[in-house]
């Protein structure tokens, strides 16, 4: 009897286990389009990601659609999560198999190359001349090479500024109240001179001016190189000869950029501020309470702090700053693979059942204006108006504070070439960004992606280790002479060597296959 | 778990599956509800272990990926920190159930006691009050008093004279922090698990011992532990199948993900939340939770076998 109950109940429990089963399978071919009804309008069902959602989201989706059924026969089921929640809800969506046709990507949401690895986005190579020529056409073959995993193109980027460029950004009034001249400073090294100055004269004002924040983010702009993982924490670094560094690493295709003799440098100069008190006492949680970053640096109680710049930044930081915004650059903008991916990328799923309709319609969104401009900055004459061929203002006027659809990153849709551009940009945007383009670095691996698989467990354990001396070194806090033997030991210890070895070995196989 | 083996007996097993189901109608469907809720969330989901075998494709699916063995555990032994963290995971979570355990039967004992018994309520309320605080509010609560530049200790401190202290890189006082903050937080939820224990002890009891001249501590000695040690055994053993399991807000909220604390602060919990935010390996995440829960189940089994050899009433089961 017993044994009996017990084969019932495990039938049972098999029997469930399995219908669930199937029903998570199909439901991965259900459930989508119920296009082919009526007149051919395929549905596609769209994930994005931006932040914040607009209140008129779904009016201007209507007015969309409205466009795209007449263009080319589409309709979108429109799903915007806001970034914070996007990147913790999407790849769970993705690893259950729900259905999709196109979703934002990019390394700091829904990782990219994560996903490709998993096959969860459609190779498009041969697609692309076809349905989305426009497009092709447009971008650049530099920045189709960033998307490429093993030659083939898995999504459509985002074509915006190409590359980063660090450098720093200052309350040029509070910097002529004190007589610093910032046109001397070209390196990390210049700038002691001038904390040392903010300090000083911000003292004797009877304030405590905090001299300079965002030291998370500033190693890799005193001394620029290629991450080779898409990563530029993990250690696989090459050199890029345009910014001659890293001469004791000649000759090192990939190397481990913390046992450099810049890092220590770096590491011993921002030591010194943090001891001389440039850094606010507290570098590590100032630095990640950006929003209290950003308030002092308004109200005057910040000088500058390290950021990636873009053209047009800081025209637009001097508008809600309340104070003049300078900006010196630390370097020529280098453009590498992992500059792509930590733009954006909308990918196809693969188990989409309209690929080419995606295609389509993402091509809409590169190379249609009034599609561009219609999910950048809403319906004209709700949401903004229109100010000369190329601009629109979005206060309409004056008249609007919050006009309820307005994304200032709207390069997430696409690319903002293709979208019209806000009044508080200057007038001259797009040859600004043609100048940057134009001045930026292209790395010798450009078009190199890594494969992390065979060396999981070791990006694992290093991760743990960066993160836990990587900060602490980096924005001044602990001793360099002390801790950085430490942290190489540590590191060599969890497989750093290993890690470079792979990444050597997946190079070379690159770059004979090219 | 009493209520899942209703057995049938001896004499009745001649009697086939539908006769027993029949007679058991009325017990079964009360267990129904709970059994399905069991089932569809707690064995169901069971099938996704696989994953811990498996290199994961969205494409292939979870039983189509193709299986790699046991690549996915390496990550947890093959790093340097692995002795680390489970030092930190078990030290910790021992200290906690011991103090928990002691602490929280001293203050039910304490709180039963009080012959004003509405100041008892107060006071249990207030107790209890920290346990329904996220760990994120309490890492700012914290972090108020530990700042370097405007934290209260640092103000305090440096009043009387004293210099500051560099708290969220000082790795030797946080062992303490965090057994304070933890204790402050659970121990009222406790207190109030023995303390409805307590109520059920006749009365009769005492006031026999009362008649018989014992004092006060001579009764809790002998009446009150002794019929609370059932419960304190039922506590431990259900928290001894966490101790791997370690609090993430606790460890990584409160010392604000401090790089220099690592040493005192890495738990399996913060190592394989850090270890996987950049990959994002769903197979590896699995085998860290499935080695957890291995873990947790032999020491579930383990100490009650202790506690059935000692003392076979009080086994859990």
């Amino acid at each position: 009897m017993k044994q009996r109950t017990k084969r019932i109940l495990g039938l049972g429990l098999a029997a469930v286990m399995t219908a669930s089963l199937a029903v998570g399978c199909g439901s991965g071919s259900g459930g989508s389009s119920d296009g082919g009804d009526s007149d051919d309008v395929t549905t596609l069902t769209w994930y994005m990601s931006i932040n914040p959602v607009a209140a008129d989201t779904d009016m201007v989706i209507e007015e969309l659609n409205k466009y795209t059924r007449e263009k080319i026969g589409v309709e979108i089921d429109y799903n915007v999560i806001a970034n914070p929640d996007y990147k913790e809800k999407m790849p769970n969506l993705i690893n259950a198999g729900e259905y999709f046709d196109i979703c934002f990507t990019a390394n700091w949401t829904t990782d990219y190359l994560q996903f490709v690895g998993k096959d969860a986005f459609l190779d498009i190579t041969e697609l692309l001349p076809e349905y989305a020529k426009g497009t092709y056409d447009f971008i650049p073959q530099e920045v189709w090479d960033t998307v490429k995993v093993d030659g083939k193109i898995y999504g459509v980027p985002s074509y915006k500024e190409m590359g980063w460029q660090g450098g720093i950004v200052y309350n040029s009034d509070l910097a002529e109240e004190y007589g610093i001249d910032m046109s001397q400073v070209k390196t990390i090294d210049d700038y002691t001179e001038v904390l040392a100055a903010v300090s000083e004269k911000s003292k004797a004002a009877g304030q405590d001016v905090i001299g300079v924040s965002g030291l998370v983010n500033a190693w890799p702009m005193a001394a620029p190189y290629e991450s080779l993982t898409g990563n530029s924490t993990l250690p696989a670094a090459a050199a890029v000869p345009e910014y001659n560094n890293f001469a004791d690493m000649q000759g090192e295709d990939v190397f481990n950029q913390y046992a450099s003799e810049e890092y220590m440098n770096y590491c011993k100069t921002v030591y010194e501020w943090n001891q001389a008190g440039y850094l606010g006492g507290d570098p590590v949680n100032y630095d990640t309470d950006t929003a209290n970053r950003d308030n002092d640096f308004n109200t005057g109680k910040l000088f500058s702090y390290f950021i990636k710049n873009a053209p047009g930044n800081v025209e637009m930081m001097s508008e809600t700053s309340g104070h003049g915004v300078g900006f010196v650059s630390l370097m020529d903008p280098l453009f590498e693979t992992s500059s792509v991916l930590s733009g954006g990328i909308l990918a196809i799923s693969s188990a989409s059942e309209n690929p080419e309709k995606a295609l389509e319609f993402i091509n809409l969104l590169n190379t249609d204006e009034y599609v561009g401009t219609l999910i950048r900055h809403g319906i004209e004459g709700t949401h903004y108006t229109e100010v000369g061929e190329n601009q629109v203002d979005k206060t309409m006027g004056g008249t609007l504070t919050d006009n309820g659809y307005d994304y200032t990153y709207g390069w997430q849709f696409g690319t903002p070439f293709n979208q019209k551009w806000d009044i508080s940009y200057p007038e001259n945007i797009e040859e600004l960004f043609q100048e940057y383009n134009d001045s930026a670095v292209i790395s010798q691996n450009n078009g190199f992606s890594f494969d992390i698989t065979p060396v999981e467990t070791q990006v694992a354990a290093l991760t743990n280790v960066i993160a836990e001396y990587g900060p602490s070194l980096e924005t001044g806090t602990v001793d360099p002479e002390e801790y950085i033997p430490i942290f190489l030991d540590e590191l060599e210890a969890n497989g750093a060597q290993e890690l470079i070895d792979e990444v050597a070995t997946q190079l070379e196989e690159y770059r004979a296959s090219k | 778990m009493n209520m899942t083996t209703a057995k049938p007996s001896a004499a009745k097993r001649k009697k086939g599956f539908w006769y027993v189901f029949k007679k058991n109608l009325p017990l079964t469907i009360m267990a129904a509800p709970g059994l399905i809720v069991m089932i569809l969330f707690r064995y169901l989901p069971m099938s996704g272990l696989l994953l811990a075998f498996k290199r994961f494709s969205v494409r292939d699916g979870i039983f189509g990926s193709e299986w790699i063995g046991f690549r996915n555990f390496e990550f947890l032994f093959k790093t340097t920190d692995a002795w680390v963290i489970t030092r930190n995971t078990l030290l910790y979570n021992g200290m906690f159930i011991a103090l928990d355990l002691v602490m929280a039967v001293a203050m039910a004992i304490g709180l039963s006691e009080l012959l004003k018994k509405r100041r008892a309520k107060v006071y249990q309320t207030i107790f209890m009050a920290p346990y329904f605080l996220s760990w994120v509010v309490v890492s700012f609560m914290a972090f108020s008093m530990f700042s370097v530049d405007d934290g209260l200790f640092n103000h305090l401190l440096q009043y009387f004279g004293f210099s500051g202290v560099d708290w969220y890189s000082d790795p030797g006082k946080w062992p303490f922090i965090l057994t304070f903050f933890q204790l402050w937080k659970t121990v009222g939820y406790s207190t109030v698990m023995y303390l409805s224990s307590l109520t059920s002890i006749p009365n009769d009891y005492y006031e026999a011992a009362v008649i018989d001249g014992a004092t006060k501590w001579q009764q809790i000695k002998n009446i009150t532990l002794p019929c609370l040690k059932p419960m304190m055994i039922v506590l431990t053993i259900l928290a001894i199948g966490r101790i791997f399991y370690a609090d993430f807000g606790l460890f990584f909220q409160l010392p604000r993900d401090s790089g220099p604390l690592y040493d005192v602060t890495q738990v399996i919990d913060t190592y394989v939340y850090r270890a996987l935010k950049e990959t994002g390996n769903v197979g590896m995440a699995s085998a860290a939770s499935l080695y957890q829960s291995v873990v947790g189940f032999i020491l579930v089994v383990g100490t009650n076998l202790v506690v059935r050899k000692m003392d076979p009433d009080s086994a859990l089961f």
